[in-house]
């Protein structure tokens, strides 16, 4: 446009192929700013198309723990049972069945609710204490009671602290409870 | 001695460090095991366990165990001795490994607090006597109860 208002004298002397670049400067603008436009929606929608994503995969997440977690309160229910009848190999078999379980909902518990570091450290010290009371009842030519005590202690209050959680998600429909 | 070759635990060795100064600092707690002499602490990932094995021929050893999420020890570092140009050395991570369990057993035993406790008590003078025991004596039908001024209208049978 510049180049062709300095090679006439007057804006009256331009050609009309001068013309063409005068017309043609606010529409290059005009292109422009709908291109920007155009990129700005797709980026603000390949965004919300992430969130929606990262959305499902948290609520499957949930779902997994909801069907999880009273499997893993089955067992604590199940040790409490092998404890009172002293039946210490089955004790010790429910021992592993909860470490196995519980492992499984420290993984998913960990991206479904990673503010809850409470839970999941409450998860890890059970799946310790458990590993070692299964150690102990083994080696204890006859076991007792208190060689599994400790871990028995720690399945519960994580246990209770589960159940509180699922209580808490079940009726909260924007993060993958009750819908 | 420098020219003893260890087996590189340096991770171990590190962690062992980090482990005995929060534990030091009181940033990180201890708990009871169902083993006497096995302490843990557990993270939001893994845990830790400090141990003290009492063996007849090795004497005392402390062994720290990491475990993974599903309780399976993953890595471990234990104290050890080997004999160099008939000198017994000690490894590096020795006297960590000893200092750790040992912060870590007052921990989870609450030691600190019971001398806290004890040495208030001591400060204050508190009288400890013992339960005073009723006598009985039930070997002896005919005995007396003091406490009956020695007469009773039951018959003893």
């Amino acid at each position: 446009v510049l180049l062709a208002l300095h090679s006439s004298n007057q804006w009256y002397d331009l050609a009309w192929v001068d013309w063409l670049a005068v017309v043609g400067f606010p529409l290059t603008l005009a292109g422009l700013y709908l291109t920007w436009l155009q990129a700005r929606r797709a980026s603000s929608s390949a965004e919300a198309a992430r969130q929606a994503m990262q959305q499902t995969q948290q609520q499957i997440r949930v779902q997994q723990l909801m069907a999880l977690i009273p499997q893993l309160v089955w067992t604590a229910y199940e040790i409490d049972s092998a404890i009172e009848a002293e039946d210490f190999p089955l004790v010790r078999r429910f021992m592993n069945n909860w470490r196995r379980q519980a492992g499984n909902v420290h993984g998913i518990l960990k991206g479904a609710d990673p503010t809850r570091r409470d839970l999941a450290r409450g998860l890890n010290n059970s799946v310790s204490l458990a590993a070692i009371a299964e150690t102990a009842i083994l080696k204890d030519p006859k076991p007792t009671r208190e060689d599994c005590m400790k871990a028995r202690q720690a399945i519960n209050t994580v246990s209770d602290s589960l159940n509180i959680w699922v209580g808490q998600y079940s009726t909260e429909t924007d993060r993958g409870g009750a819908s | 001695v420098t020219d003893v070759k260890w087996h590189d635990d340096s991770r171990m060795y590190e962690l062992a460090e980090k482990l005995l100064e929060a534990t030091k600092a009181g940033r990180i707690s201890w708990s009871l095991t169902d083993k006497e002499d096995q302490f843990l602490y557990a993270g939001t990932n893994s845990s830790v366990t400090v141990e003290l094995y009492e063996d007849r021929f090795e004497g005392a050893s402390v062994q720290l165990c990491l475990l993974n999420s599903r309780g399976t020890v993953v890595d471990s570092l234990e104290s050890a001795t080997t004999r160099h140009e008939d000198h017994e050395i000690a490894a590096p991570w020795n006297d960590i490994l000893y200092d750790l369990y040992h912060s870590a057993r007052r921990m989870a035993h609450n030691v600190d607090e019971a001398i806290e406790s004890m040495l208030t008590d001591i400060e204050q003078g508190t009288p400890s006597r013992p339960p005073q025991l009723k006598k009985t004596r039930v070997d002896d039908p005919w005995a007396a109860d003091p406490a009956d001024n020695g007469f009773s209208d039951e018959p003893p049978f």
